[in-house]
C-alpha cells in the first residue's frame, strides 16, 4: 500500500493525491467524517457512525452506574461506621439529611445506569423488525378494555375523539379550532403588565430620588428605552386584544366525521363580530408533515398537498346582533390520502377560513378534521 | 420470495400470501429466519416502520424445516394505512425475509447475488444476515377494482437498492417495469 501525505490529514477539505481513486475516496470519506466539536453539524443526519454513537452511550451509562454504585457503598459504609461509632459513644449525632440526599441520589443514578445499559444492549442482536414487532406486541396489551376496538380498526390514523364530542346547533357535530386566540392575548397582555409595570417602579425610584435631592441619572437616562419597550408592548397586546375581540368567535360544524374521500359533507359556518370582509374563503387543505434531525436540530417541514375552495364569498358583512351564518357542501377529493400519523410523519386534513377585513386585521382560523380510507369499517358516529 | 399476486396490489384487508424458498440451504450456517410484513416510510422525516405480521425461527426450529421446498404464510393486511407516494414521505408494504448467517461478521457470504446486511449498513445494529423484500401496494377498496398502474421505477428502483438489502424480486419488478 503506498503512503499517503499524512500532513494534509488534519485539513478535511485538503485532497488526497493517490493513484487508486478507489482508495483516494475511501480516505477522503475517513477524513471527512472526523467530528468537529465547535462546529454546527449540517446536512448530514449523523455526524459520527452509528456504532461509535451506541458505544458512547453504553459508556456514559456505565459510568453512570459505576458512580452511582460508588456513592451508595460509600454511604452505605459511612452509616454503617457512624452506627458502629454510636453505639459505643452515644452522643455522636445520627446520620442527617445530606446523607439521605447523597444516598438518594446515589441510588437513581445507579438505577439510571442499570435502564440505560440494559436498554442499549437490548438494541444490539435484534432486527429492526423483531424490535418493531416487540413493541407492537406491548401497545396491543388490553389495558383500557374494549373502548379501544375502534382505534385499532384503522391503524395510523388519528382517533380524533376531540372532534366528535361536541355536538352542534346546525349539523352533528362542531369542530374545535387548533389555535385558541386567548393563549396570544394572555401571553401579550402578561409581556406588557409585567414590563409596564417594572417601568412604573423604576420611574418611582427615579423621580422620588429627584424628589428627596439624590438624583440617579444612569436610571432616568435608561427609563426612555424602557419605556419605548413598554409602549410597543402595550400596543401589541391592544392589537391582539382588538383583533380577537373585534373579529369574533368562528364556528364550523359538519355533518360527518370523520370524512371519506369521494363522499360531500354538509358544512356550517358561523362568523361572529362587528366587521366588514372583502372577501371570506374556507378552504379544505391535506398538509404532509415530516419531522427529521438536522445536526442537533429537530426540524419539521410541512408541505400542501392540496388546497380546494369549498366556499368564497365577496363583501360580507358581519352584524353584532347575529352571526353571519351560511351552510354549504364540502368534496372531499376522489382518492386523497387518508389522515396518517406516525412518529415522524403525518398526512393532516383540516378546514380553514380565511378572513380579509378592514379595518381589523385579516384572520384565518384552522379546524382539524379526519378522513378514513375509503369503505373501511365504519366507525363513524352518526347522529 | 414472492407473493402471490403477480402485479402487487392489494386491497386494504385482503389476504396476503407470500412463498419462500432458500436454495441450496446449509443447515450449519443458518442461524435463525426471521419473516415479517411491514410497513415503513422514506423521504424526508426519519423513518417510522411498523410490522404487521412477525414470525422468527431459531436454528433449531430450521432444522426441522425443509428449506428446499417451497415454505408460505398468509396474513390478513389491515384496514390503514395505504400506500402513498407523497412529496415529503412515502409509506411502503413489504414482505421481508432476514436470514441470520454464522460468520457473517467477517467475511462475504456467498448468498446467491443478494445481499448481506451488516451490522452498520443495514440499519440493524448488532443483527447481520442476508435480507430479501419483496415490496407490493396496498390500496383502497375502491382503487383494488380498477385497473393497475404500472409500477413506477423510481419506487421500484429505490425498494431494490435500500439499505438493508435487495432481492430477486425486486429486479426482476424493476425488470417488468421497464
Amino acid at each position: 500500500m503506498r503512503t499517503c501525505d499524512l500532513a494534509e490529514a488534519g485539513n478535511v477539505f485538503s485532497r488526497v493525491s493517490h493513484p487508486n481513486p478507489l482508495f483516494r475516496r475511501e480516505l477522503e470519506s475517513a477524513m471527512l467524517k472526523i467530528p468537529q466539536p465547535w462546529s454546527k453539524k449540517r446536512g448530514s443526519r449523523l455526524a459520527a457512525r452509528l456504532f461509535s454513537g451506541v458505544v458512547g452511550e453504553v459508556l456514559f451509562f456505565v459510568v453512570l452506574l459505576l458512580v452511582g454504585l460508588f456513592g451508595v457503598a460509600i454511604t452505605i459504609a459511612m452509616l454503617v461506621l457512624r452506627r458502629t461509632s454510636a453505639e459505643a459513644a452515644p452522643d455522636i449525632v445520627q446520620a442527617g439529611l445530606p446523607t439521605w440526599i447523597f444516598l438518594t441520589s446515589s441510588m437513581v443514578l445507579t438505577i439510571t445506569g442499570i435502564g440505560g445499559v440494559t436498554y442499549r444492549i437490548m438494541r444490539i442482536g435484534a432486527s429492526d423488525e423483531r424490535r418493531a414487532a416487540l413493541a407492537n406486541r406491548s401497545r396491543r396489551l388490553d389495558l383500557s378494555g374494549p373502548m379501544d376496538q375502534p382505534a385499532r380498526m384503522l391503524p395510523s390514523v388519528p382517533q380524533g375523539s376531540d372532534l366528535t364530542n361536541s355536538p352542534g346547533i346546525r349539523l352533528a357535530f362542531r369542530l374545535p379550532s387548533s389555535g385558541s386566540p386567548i393563549a396570544a392575548v394572555a401571553a401579550a397582555a402578561i409581556l406588557a403588565l409585567l414590563w409596564c409595570g417594572t417601568w412604573v417602579v423604576l420611574a418611582a425610584v427615579a423621580v422620588s430620588g429627584i424628589w428627596w435631592g439624590n438624583p440617579r441619572p444612569m436610571l432616568t437616562f435608561l427609563l426612555l428605552p424602557l419605556g419605548a419597550i413598554g409602549i410597543w408592548s402595550a400596543r401589541y397586546f391592544l392589537r391582539q386584544l382588538r383583533e380577537s375581540a373585534g373579529v369574533g368567535a368562528t364556528i364550523i360544524e359538519v355533518s360527518n366525521n370523520p370524512l371519506v374521500p369521494g363522499e360531500t359533507c354538509r358544512v356550517y359556518l358561523a362568523q361572529y363580530g362587528k366587521l366588514k370582509l372583502r372577501r371570506l374563503r374556507v378552504l379544505l387543505v391535506c398538509e404532509e408533515e415530516a419531522i427529521f434531525r438536522q445536526g442537533t436540530d429537530v426540524r419539521i417541514d410541512r408541505h400542501m398537498v392540496c388546497e380546494s375552495v369549498i366556499f368564497a364569498e365577496k363583501s360580507v358583512l358581519v352584524d353584532l346582533r347575529a352571526p353571519w351564518e351560511q351552510e354549504f357542501d364540502m368534496l372531499v377529493p376522489d382518492g386523497a390520502m387518508h389522515s396518517f400519523q406516525s412518529p415522524h410523519n403525518a398526512v393532516t386534513w383540516k378546514i380553514v377560513v380565511e378572513g380579509e377585513s378592514r379595518p381589523w386585521p385579516s384572520f384565518c382560523r384552522s379546524f382539524p378534521v379526519v378522513v378514513h380510507p375509503p369503505h373501511a369499517p365504519s366507525t363513524k358516529d352518526q347522529r | 420470495m414472492r407473493c402471490c399476486r403477480e402485479d402487487g396490489r392489494y386491497a386494504a384487508g385482503d389476504l396476503l400470501r407470500c412463498t419462500w424458498q432458500i436454495q441450496n440451504p446449509s443447515d450449519s450456517e443458518l442461524q435463525g429466519l426471521e419473516l415479517s410484513v411491514l410497513w415503513y416510510t422514506e423521504g424526508k422525516g426519519d423513518e417510522d416502520l411498523t410490522v404487521h405480521y412477525f414470525h422468527r425461527w431459531t436454528a433449531a426450529r430450521l432444522q426441522e424445516l425443509n428449506l428446499a421446498l417451497p415454505q408460505d404464510f398468509e396474513t390478513r393486511l389491515p384496514e390503514s394505512p395505504l400506500s402513498y407516494h407523497g412529496h415529503l414521505f412515502r409509506i411502503r408494504w413489504c414482505a421481508r425475509m432476514r436470514l441470520f448467517l454464522s460468520g457473517t461478521a467477517n467475511g462475504p457470504v456467498n448468498a446467491g447475488g443478494l445481499a448481506k446486511s451488516t451490522a452498520l449498513g443495514g440499519g440493524s445494529l448488532g443483527a447481520s444476515g442476508i435480507v430479501v423484500q419483496t415490496p407490493f401496494t396496498v390500496v383502497s377498496c375502491l382503487e383494488a377494482k380498477l385497473p393497475a398502474d404500472p409500477v413506477p421505477a423510481d419506487a421500484v428502483s429505490a425498494d431494490a437498492t435500500q439499505g438493508s438489502g435487495n432481492s430477486k424480486d425486486s429486479v426482476r419488478r424493476l425488470l417488468l417495469a421497464r
